[in-house]
């Protein structure tokens, strides 16, 4: 929900992002009753022109039809007419007179200067907020039609509208139905379920920029950053688990000591820093250029699966280092910290005392027991495999999900956005629901919490 | 000196030399992003020009001021026009100030065409800014954003963390007449939302209906015979949960190009925002070991107002451990934002930032000026920060 609300707050409207896509008479005709035509045309075909969600709730004096008036800016005219002058139902009349008379004006042969004019005055008549100047233009519009004698039903549309507009300058006494909210339901027609409905069957939606299926382009992605992020995070696990037992078994040696500084460190380093100090020294000419700077190479050229991925794997040696370096920091501290808990407890000694040896010990009980926060932490960073490696890919131009997110942002494609987010949420609650199933799968101590 | 007492308290100051020079690091900083502009600005404390003593740097005066008023040396340049006595701030360059003599991408240890008042000590970059000016002011914009995320962030979730862990599911009871009066002022706040009148009468219209209602509602509370209780700790660890279900880096950015304002305030909302609930999750667990203190149900005995003894008797001893989230949130903010200067988002592109310096450097991969010295910053930061939480952590477990 809070992202539908979040796209709807896009600023922009959104029928306009995908007439240029889908219609190019929009953008070639000058024709104000084509463009209007065209538009709504366009929000019937994309759900557009429904009412945002289950029910909504608006000021008593407008009229319900008022929100299916399609383009929003003669739609906020009429708002504007109608909060002037209380009287809704003379508004809505003299916007269908209008459009009936750009309709009849426009649809003749542009030929005449003179229906070219009036068209488009009438279109400036429909965007006009004031009533006052609504009432001076429609009234200089009909004498010029009575002088110039044109179409007798157009005439008639004109002085109609005139009156109306004379009228609706005087306000009217309000009933008290206009001060109370209305409510109408709406039912399933609705933009928040047809996109629900839309996410959850995964329809396709085409993206602004090159009107691609939006779910092919994040499939792509995610495989790039499943890649990625998967071989950062075993290497992270792996390695950070290990010098975390390390540490934990020699605690107080001087080499242990600088090893935990060093490990420190390399936690407290933006990544985005160590990406840039790296590319810097390793690949840009200045020093030594023994490692690509970025991309993923050109790999299409190659048949052979394995020399495929020796490219890749080149290419993607630099940005797995920079993602893992803070992970193991962190993870080897973790493991280290809960080695030490292990160590302090009293099964220990009495297995000492027993006499096994200090090798088995450390294998069949201390790492076992030691790796139960691991798997929180683990299930933390979860998510992360999928949003976490946003500034690395787009430093390293790998194409995954986060640099498509960042360049879709870039360049307003919306529709591309949201389903990311959505994705990157969903991702999330499921990892959490996860952690605590396997958690209370692997530890039989943990009880529910009342 | 009592400052000197003070200071010896703080957490960490003993146990280690490094974290000594952690602690002196962040005052170093803090105290260069309070007299940053007085530091680093191209107007001067004070000039003479023709007789007449200027204080730009503490008045409006400037350039073109000083043009008008003195129209035989227009126009007026602080660096070329030939002041009567003039005092400098000691980095003449303010980092927005483009420095067209000595140009663009200049390494400090280049020979710069300017005297040595006005080297640029650590370098100009793509534009022709100087570097130390750029920084000075990236320190001013991290820790206002660090700290005031942060400190907005505590605000909102040690007064929730403390409200759910105090009331519990069962604590906290309300009469029915307090939740009718409570639906009766959500009615009335709809419906003078959609009255057709303008925005100001509906505006104090609203003001009125929400004082009365909370003056009734507070009024309400120990009438009425049958209670209910409100379960605090569900709702409040509902919102905590549907807050962490967000990617945080994804919504950050989503959300600073979608807001209609922008700016530092909007970043600074937006990282508040997104970490208040860890904060409301160590304090509620603070506060649920401090229920059960002896002095706590003493003061439930005598019937304290519960508002009263969670603002003076729980929150003032609850802080040690929201203290460590809260340094680590100062520094994850600080590199949230930074990053997010490097991408280019965040703030507005004129505003100099380390972040911003750092991404200059990724297309001119020659100045290492631009590389070293804003990312050493960063890491200078954060490594104090870390340094310091760390502390505080270990005497807290030590406890």
């Amino acid at each position: 929900m809070v992202a539908f609300w979040l796209s709807k707050q896009v600023p922009g409207d959104e029928v306009l992002d995908y007439l240029s896509i889908e219609s190019s008479a929009y953008n070639t005709s000058i024709n104000p009753d084509q463009q209007r035509k065209a538009y709504q045309q366009v929000a019937h075909k994309r759900g557009l022109d429904l009412p945002f969600f289950y029910f909504s709730l608006h000021k008593g004096i407008y009229p319900s039809l008022l929100f299916t008036l399609f383009p929003v800016e003669d739609r906020t005219a009429v708002q504007h007419w109608i909060d002037e002058s209380r009287n809704s139902e003379s508004s809505m009349e003299l916007y269908s007179l209008l459009r009936k008379s750009l309709e009849i004006s426009c649809g003749k042969e542009l030929g005449s200067s003179l229906a070219e004019t009036s068209c488009r005055e009438i279109h400036s008549i429909l965007l006009q907020p004031d009533l006052q100047i609504v009432h001076s233009s429609l009234d200089h519009l009909y004498q010029r039609q009575m002088s110039n004698q044109g179409d007798s039903i157009w005439i008639g549309h004109l002085a109609k509208a005139k009156e109306l507009s004379n009228q609706l300058q005087s306000k009217q006494p309000l009933l008290l139905s206009g001060y109370l909210p209305a409510f109408t339901w709406n039912g399933n027609h609705n933009q928040y379920h047809q996109w629900m409905a839309g996410l959850i069957s995964f329809q396709p939606l085409s993206s602004l920029i090159d009107g691609r299926n939006a779910w092919t382009k994040i499939g792509e992605a995610l495989k790039w950053t499943l890649v990625l992020n998967g071989l950062a995070f075993m290497l992270a696990i792996i390695i950070g688990v290990l010098i975390g037992i390390w540490s934990g078994v020699s605690e107080g040696s001087k080499k242990e000591k600088w090893i935990s500084v060093l490990l420190f460190t390399f936690f407290a380093i933006p990544s985005f820093w160590l990406a840039t100090l790296l590319i810097f020294l390793l690949s840009s000419g200045e020093w030594i250029s023994i490692l690509p700077p970025g991309g993923l190479g050109d790999y299409h050229g190659t048949n052979s699966w394995l020399e495929k991925w020796s490219i890749i794997a080149v290419h993607l040696i630099l940005p797995v280092f920079c993602l893992a370096i803070g992970s193991l920091a962190y993870i080897s501290r973790q493991m280290k910290q809960s080695i030490l808990h292990e160590f302090s407890q009293p099964y220990v000694s009495s297995l000492r005392n027993l006499g096994i040896s200090e090798k088995t010990i450390l294998r069949k009980h201390i790492i076992r027991n030691a790796l139960f926060p691991m798997i929180t932490l683990l299930g933390n960073a979860v998510p992360t495999i999928i949003s976490g490696s946003l500034i690395i890919e787009v430093i390293f131009s790998i194409p995954g999900m986060g640099r498509l997110l960042f360049t879709s942002l870039m360049s307003r494609d919306w529709p591309v956005v949201f389903p990311i987010l959505m994705l990157a949420a969903g991702v999330t609650i499921l990892s959490y629901t996860l952690t605590d199933i396997i958690y209370k799968w692997l530890d039989p101590r943990v009880k529910s919490i009342d | 000196m009592r400052i000197c007492h003070y200071i010896k308290q703080l957490p960490g100051w003993h146990s280690g030399v490094h974290v000594k020079a952690a602690w002196w690091f962040i005052f170093f900083i803090g105290f260069i992003a309070i007299v940053g502009p007085w530091i680093a600005n191209e107007k001067p404390f004070y000039c003479q020009l023709d007789g007449v003593n200027y204080f730009p740097m503490f008045s409006n005066t400037n350039e073109a001021i000083l043009s008008t008023q003195h129209p035989s040396l227009a126009p007026v340049d602080w660096q070329t026009t030939p002041f009567e006595s003039i005092v400098r701030a000691p980095i003449p360059y303010s980092h927005f100030s483009i420095d067209l003599k000595t140009g663009a991408n200049v390494s400090p240890f280049d020979s710069q065409p300017v005297s040595i008042r006005m080297r640029h000590w650590l370098g100009t970059d793509s534009l022709g800014r100087d570097v130390l000016a750029g920084m000075i002011r990236g320190c001013r914009v991290s820790l206002l954003i660090g700290l005031g995320s942060m400190l907005l962030a505590l605000l909102i979730g040690v007064l929730l963390g403390s409200m759910a862990a105090y009331w519990g599911n069962k604590g906290k009871r309300i009469s029915w007449l307090q939740i009718l009066l409570t639906l009766c002022m959500i009615l009335a706040l709809v419906i003078v939302l959609y009255l057709p009148t303008s925005w100001s009468s509906r505006l104090i219209v609203i003001c009125l209906i929400m004082s009365l209602g909370g003056v009734w509602i507070w009024i309400a509370g120990d009438k009425g015979k049958k209670n209910i209780s409100l379960p605090v700790d569900q709702m409040i660890m509902g919102m905590v949960s549907i807050i962490d279900g967000f990617p945080a880096m994804f919504i950050i950015i989503i959300l600073v190009s979608i807001l209609p304002f922008k700016g530092w305030l909007a970043l600074l909302f937006v990282i508040a925002l997104l970490r208040w609930p860890a904060m409301a999750r160590y304090m509620r667990a603070e506060v649920f070991r401090m229920r059960e203190l002896h002095y706590i149900q003493a003061a439930q005995a005598i019937n304290l107002p519960s508002w009263t003894i969670i603002t003076r008797h729980i929150i003032p001893f609850a802080f040690r451990p929201v203290v460590i989230s809260f340094i680590f949130g100062v520094a994850t903010a600080i590199l949230a934002e930074s990053a997010l200067s490097y991408l280019g988002i965040g703030l507005p592109p004129e505003q100099m930032n380390w972040g911003r310096l750092l991404a200059q450097s990724r297309s001119h991969f020659e100045s290492w000026w631009l590389v070293m010295f804003p990312g050493c910053a960063i890491f200078l930061t954060l490594l104090s920060l870390y340094v310091i939480g760390n502390a505080v952590q270990k005497e807290v477990r030590g406890e």
